[in-house]
């Protein structure tokens, strides 16, 4: 990025850059109070009960993964798909558990009700209803749709141009 | 008692029935065991959106899944005797609880946020049925705000969202009881509404002379040619205009006087209870949004209940009685003017609900220019600098589109349904032109001058169509602004007040005796907090930011009360005193000082209004605030605050001090007090609050570590507990000590500073 030369000290270096683990080297297991272990196979040690943060939740979901180690940041996961197939099911089952954003593909209903929102929606996780409170909650980057409720559950659609275009009219004043 | 009424009263969310076939097959399949505990959730541990149940009997915990009509009930189990712990964890828009056994944890289930306070509260009970303690899953429902199962947006009573802006459940809550409460602001001036009411009708039926005072000229003046009559009926329209515009004088007077009188009273009795509302009120509010409602929403108000119920009025009076006249004259002719009415009234309800639609879409449309507008015009150096101009210009330029075409579509509209609208009048007036025209011609019972009064009659019975066709409108949004407005005038006065009369001057010895204390559910700031502070003791509390250093000093004024435990003040729970009597004998210096409208000596004198000039001045001295404030030509009289002259932080703060002193406490709380100020203006603060700690019990809450060398003792907290106690000295011999590694930082920071 042609930062580095304004940087003061190879310490200064190693704060700001982003610590990406080397993920061959590593490896996940939950042991059987559900707690993530961290497995390094190069020195043998182990990193019990490591916390995992998404850097991106809604719009990077399959990298940025950041590793804990209690209040400690350990390193960074830039994708994936670097880690071994065991492990990379072992974070995928853990971001399943901790990250919930179900995908919208269908609108049923989104009509005021109590002076809120009100939206009825099929999603990759069945069907579900919610309230939104005000514009700020619905958020639109180029065609997708971020959605938050009255609850702080967080909704999704993808691609509106991928939804009927009945969903489409049915959406187009909340957004 | 049957297992269905069991399992209905062990129901944590009494709102919802515990279904039927769930009950009989549990009949079935658990009879010796006891039901204590029954919930649901909305999502299994695959993550899909589905209904469960989750049973907790004496010995064991259930989970049932509910049978698909192919499928029949599926149940997993656990025995009570394995499970040690319970645990919920909170993720990003999901939940889980989990048992710890021996061997490991089992996740039981997962939830939405939506129910996120409901699982807190059934691990709660959970542990307690575990631990073979009472409870009772009444309090789980019908609780106040953050405590109920439903969360603090929703009903505490059945759990549907509250209407926006309000606490009214609107399935709970009944409009004609809102109306009612709206109606008893006019129950003071029931006379004055009466001579209102009175007046308007007389005003009405004023307006309505003048056509038939036509038919009078064109029948038996004009037509009859008798001069001498003339005179008369001439004077006679004038006197009916001359009362008509008297009378409409005197009815917009009493109106705007009533409307006045009713706002004064509303925004009276809101204000001064927002003044009695606790912290915990705002800190969960915008300031914007309670400002609007003691001035929009009371102005909704008073329109409503003034000038709506009294349109009401009025146009029903007018709709029947033009409806009686014309029919008194011709029923024929009055079936014509009645034929586009369904048209009128339908149509316009029609058009208003398709153009609400339509004014939301442009609502948002304006809201994005304005986010566009707010974000770029106040951030303009920022735009500049980062040479974004054309980027903010093309932003603005798509939002003003956007809502370019959104108008464009309400215009369009506009202009096709108002047309259509006097089409529709207007071929009731040819109807009546045509078949009234040829009786009168054909002298079938009509004349001239009762056509052209009928004609006049039949314009003015559209408009009342019209306005009351949008009336359920208006009734909706004043209703919704009245809720809004009695969600603050229902809101409990600040904790239980004790009475009190006299003001007692206390020592100022404070004990914390195990003090836990939370905002939200699941995530305690202060956890057992044990703490004594002798009376004159100056108390140093440090710790990194979110280690619960100010919502400890908080509890107490009684700012917010603990959750847990209990504070006392000279041996005396603070939850049993008065809260005048307790709050005068604290002083508070923030961070951040905040100075009202007004001039300095005001504001110095601002918690002793009775302080003599002497008293200002001396406070200003001890503040070390004297010398600047003599700079300004003003003197103690220069304004400050809005509109008045900008002051320095360090200024603004030596003024606070100045007031703290002045008020003269037994308890002092400094809330990093110096730390937004440069190092000389901190010397001058510094000496300032040596003076004012003198003799008193004093918390001070410090950034820079170094001004607490004089602490007699000094509590590091850390996530919600003392970590760390002891003077300035005995804390640094410490090795690996939090205060010595915190002091060695900012003696580190310092030095880097200087290099």
């Amino acid at each position: 990025m042609g930062q580095e030369r304004y940087i003061k000290s190879e310490e200064d270096n190693a704060v700001m850059k982003v610590d990406f683990l080397n993920p061959s080297s590593l490896e996940f297991r939950l042991d059987s109070y559900m707690r993530l272990n961290l497995h390094n196979k190069t020195t043998k040690e182990i990193m019990e009960d490591v916390d995992l943060k998404l850097m991106f939740p809604l719009t990077h979901r399959t990298g940025y993964l950041e590793i804990f180690n209690g209040a400690e940041e350990f390193g960074v996961i830039r994708d994936l798909k670097e880690l071994s197939p065991k492990s990379q099911k072992v974070i995928e089952e853990v971001l399943e558990q901790r990250y919930f954003v179900p995908e919208i593909t269908q609108i049923r209903k989104v009509i005021e009700k109590y002076r809120l929102v009100y939206w009825e929606v099929l999603t990759d996780r069945g069907e579900m209803n919610f309230y939104t409170r005000t514009r700020h909650d619905i958020v639109v980057k180029e065609n997708q749709v971020f959605i938050r409720d009255i609850d702080s559950n967080r909704y999704l659609i993808r691609d509106i141009t991928k939804l009927s275009p009945q969903d489409q009219k049915e959406l187009s004043p909340e957004i | 008692m049957n297992w269905q009424q069991k399992l209905n009263e062990a129901n944590l969310d009494q709102a919802q029935a515990f279904p039927s076939q769930l009950a009989a097959y549990l009949e079935e399949t658990i009879r010796s065991e006891t039901p204590k505990l029954a919930v649901s959730t909305d999502l299994n541990l695959g993550g899909r959106f589905e209904e469960q149940w989750i049973v907790v009997t004496d010995k064991s915990i259930h989970v049932l899944q509910q049978p698909t009509p192919e499928d029949k009930v599926r149940m997993k189990s656990w025995s009570l005797a394995i499970v040690r712990k319970v645990d919920v964890k909170n993720y990003y828009g999901v939940g889980s609880v989990q048992l710890i056994t021996a061997d490991g944890a089992i996740e039981l289930l997962r939830f939405t946020l939506r129910f996120r306070k409901r699982f807190y509260r059934f691990a709660d009970y959970l542990q307690k049925i575990l631990r073979e303690e009472q409870f009772n899953v009444d309090e789980a429902i019908h609780q106040s705000d953050g405590e109920s199962i439903y969360g603090e947006n929703r009903c505490p009573n059945c759990g549907t969202p509250f209407r926006r802006g309000t606490t009214t459940c609107p399935k709970c809550s009944k409009k004609t009881e809102t109306l009612r409460r709206l109606l008893d602001y006019l129950r003071p001036y029931r006379w004055k509404v009466a001579l209102m009411l009175l007046t308007t009708l007389i005003y009405t039926v004023l307006t309505l002379v003048p056509p038939y005072l036509q038919k009078i000229m064109i029948d038996d003046v004009i037509r009859k040619s008798r001069l001498d009559y003339l005179k008369w009926i001439v004077l006679v329209i004038f006197g009916a205009n001359l009362l008509s515009v008297l009378f409409e004088g005197l009815r917009s007077y009493q109106l705007a006087w009533l409307g006045q009188k009713i706002i004064y009273d509303l925004r009276s009795q809101v204000y001064a209870h927002l003044q009695s509302l606790g912290l915990a009120y705002y800190d969960k509010r915008q300031t914007g949004a309670i400002m609007n409602r003691v001035t929009g929403d009371t102005s909704s108000i008073q329109n409503f209940i003034v000038l709506g119920i009294q349109e009401t009025i009025v146009q029903i009076f007018t709709l029947v009685a033009i409806a009686v006249i014309l029919f008194a004259q011709d029923w024929q002719l009055a079936l014509i003017v009645l034929l586009p009415t369904p048209f009128i009234f339908f149509g316009t309800r029609f058009f208003g609900k398709r153009i609400h639609k339509l004014y939301h879409r442009i609502w948002r449309r304006r809201s994005n220019m304005s986010a566009v507008l707010g974000g770029a015009i106040p951030g303009i150096k920022v735009v500049k600098a980062f040479t974004q101009e054309h980027y903010e210009t093309e932003k603005f330029q798509e939002a003003l589109e956007d809502y370019f075409h959104e108008e464009v579509r309400a215009i369009k509209y506009r202009s096709t349904f108002f047309p259509l609208i006097s089409l529709a009048t207007s071929v009731g007036a040819v109807l009546i032109w045509g078949y009234g025209g040829y009786r009168v011609i054909a002298h079938q019972g009509i004349t001239l001058g009762t056509l052209t009064a009928f004609i006049g009659y039949m314009w003015r019975f559209y408009q009342p169509i019209t306005t009351l066709s949008h009336l359920n409108e208006q009734y909706e949004g004043a209703i919704t602004a009245a809720e809004r407005v009695f969600e603050i005038l229902d809101q409990q006065s600040e904790f239980r007040q004790v009475e009190s009369e006299k003001a007692v001057l206390m020592k100022g010895e404070i004990v914390f005796r195990h003090v836990s204390f939370y905002y939200e559910v699941g995530e305690e700031v202060l956890k057992d907090i044990n703490l004594h502070i002798h009376a004159g003791e100056l108390i140093g509390l440090v710790g990194s930011s979110g280690a619960g250093k100010s919502t400890l000093v908080n509890l107490i004024p009684r700012f917010y009360e603990a959750t847990e435990g209990e504070v006392l003040l000279d041996g005396v729970n603070i939850e049993d005193m008065d809260l005048n009597a307790l709050r005068s004998n604290i002083g508070v210096v923030l961070q951040e000082p905040y100075l009202f409208y007004g001039t300095i000596a005001e504001n110095i004198s601002y918690g002793r209004p009775s302080a003599s000039l002497e008293e200002i001045v001396w406070a200003a001295r001890a503040a070390n605030a004297h010398k600047f404030i003599m700079k300004f030509p003003d003197g103690y009289d220069t304004l400050i605050g809005e509109r008045g002259i900008g002051l320095s932080g360090g200024e603004k703060q030596r003024i606070s001090i100045a007031r703290a002193i002045l008020k003269n406490p037994r308890v002092l709380i400094l809330d990093e007090a110096t730390s937004s100020v440069d190092t000389e203006t901190e010397k001058l603060i510094q000496e300032a609050i040596d003076r004012l700690v003198h003799n008193r019990t004093t918390i001070a809450i410090a950034h820079r570590l170094s001004t607490l060398k004089n602490a007699h003792r000094i509590l590091v907290l850390d996530k919600g507990k003392i970590v760390e106690e002891g003077t300035h000295d005995e804390l640094m011999r410490k090795e690996n000590g939090t205060f010595r590694h915190l002091v060695e930082i900012q003696a580190e920071v310092a030095r880097t500073n200087v290099i």
